[in-house]
């Protein structure tokens, strides 16, 4: 993570992600980490503890059954 | 704020005033498939602003010549924000615009799914653009963000 953290916003419906980072030209950089996802070794701390936080069992599952039902809509139009 | 330290931003510096939340910079971009996965592709731009909740993205792709990999079926792009939840399967009220400019011209729709961070991306009459190897794939995305 050659960036600096600057801030996380976590959805309001399954809990992503959405990190913006400053980056060395001063820009801004965003990442957005699906809910659940695997973490990089070199992550951010403060991504690492919201998702400590925020990715619980019970979201996790909601979010892989929310995946599973569109899914299966889709396949079905 | 444009990101840019000690810059202006959008800031009107009038006490009282609602402010326009106002954001651009790049963003990490990436391109899958429904089954199998890409062995190259380079992010030519992945870049985004962002007014409120209304978000204007562009990414440009390019498979590799051989980068094709085990890639198959339907091509999802990621975004830089998540899309508002609407209902149903599809994100519909939202449809984004672009082109394979490489190989065919095709024109291409983006569709998003609903609550989540991708786009779908199909020809202008709903049919596979690829994955096919130095496949060249821009996208103009406007949505409200979730």
């Amino acid at each position: 993570m050659g960036n600096i953290f600057n801030k996380i916003e976590v959805t309001p419906d399954h809990k992503h992600f959405q990190i913006r980072e400053l980056k060395d030209d001063g820009l801004w950089h965003r990442r957005l980490l699906l809910c659940g996802a695997t973490l990089a070794e070199d992550e951010h701390q403060e991504v690492k503890d919201k998702a400590e936080e925020v990715w619980t069992d019970e979201v996790k599952s909601a979010w892989a059954t929310f995946q599973a039902e569109q899914e299966a809509q889709r396949s079905n139009t | 704020m444009s990101g840019l330290i000690n810059s202006a931003g959008s800031r009107s510096g009038v006490i009282g005033t609602t402010e326009i939340d106002y954001e651009e910079g790049s963003y990490t971009a990436t391109m899958t498939s429904a089954s199998g996965s890409f062995s190259s592709f380079s992010v030519n731009v992945g870049r985004y602003i962002v007014i409120g909740k209304l978000v204007w993205a562009r990414v440009e792709f390019t498979v590799g010549a051989s980068g094709i990999g085990t890639a198959s079926g339907d091509i999802y792009f990621n975004l830089p924000f998540a899309v508002k939840s609407q209902g149903g399967s599809y994100g519909v009220d939202f449809v984004a615009t672009g082109s394979e400019r490489y190989a065919t011209g095709t024109l291409l729709q983006g569709i998003y799914l609903t609550a989540t961070t991708l786009v779908r991306i199909k020809s202008y009459a709903n049919a596979n653009v690829g994955p096919a190897n130095s496949y060249n794939y821009v996208l103009n995305m406007t949505y409200e963000r979730s």
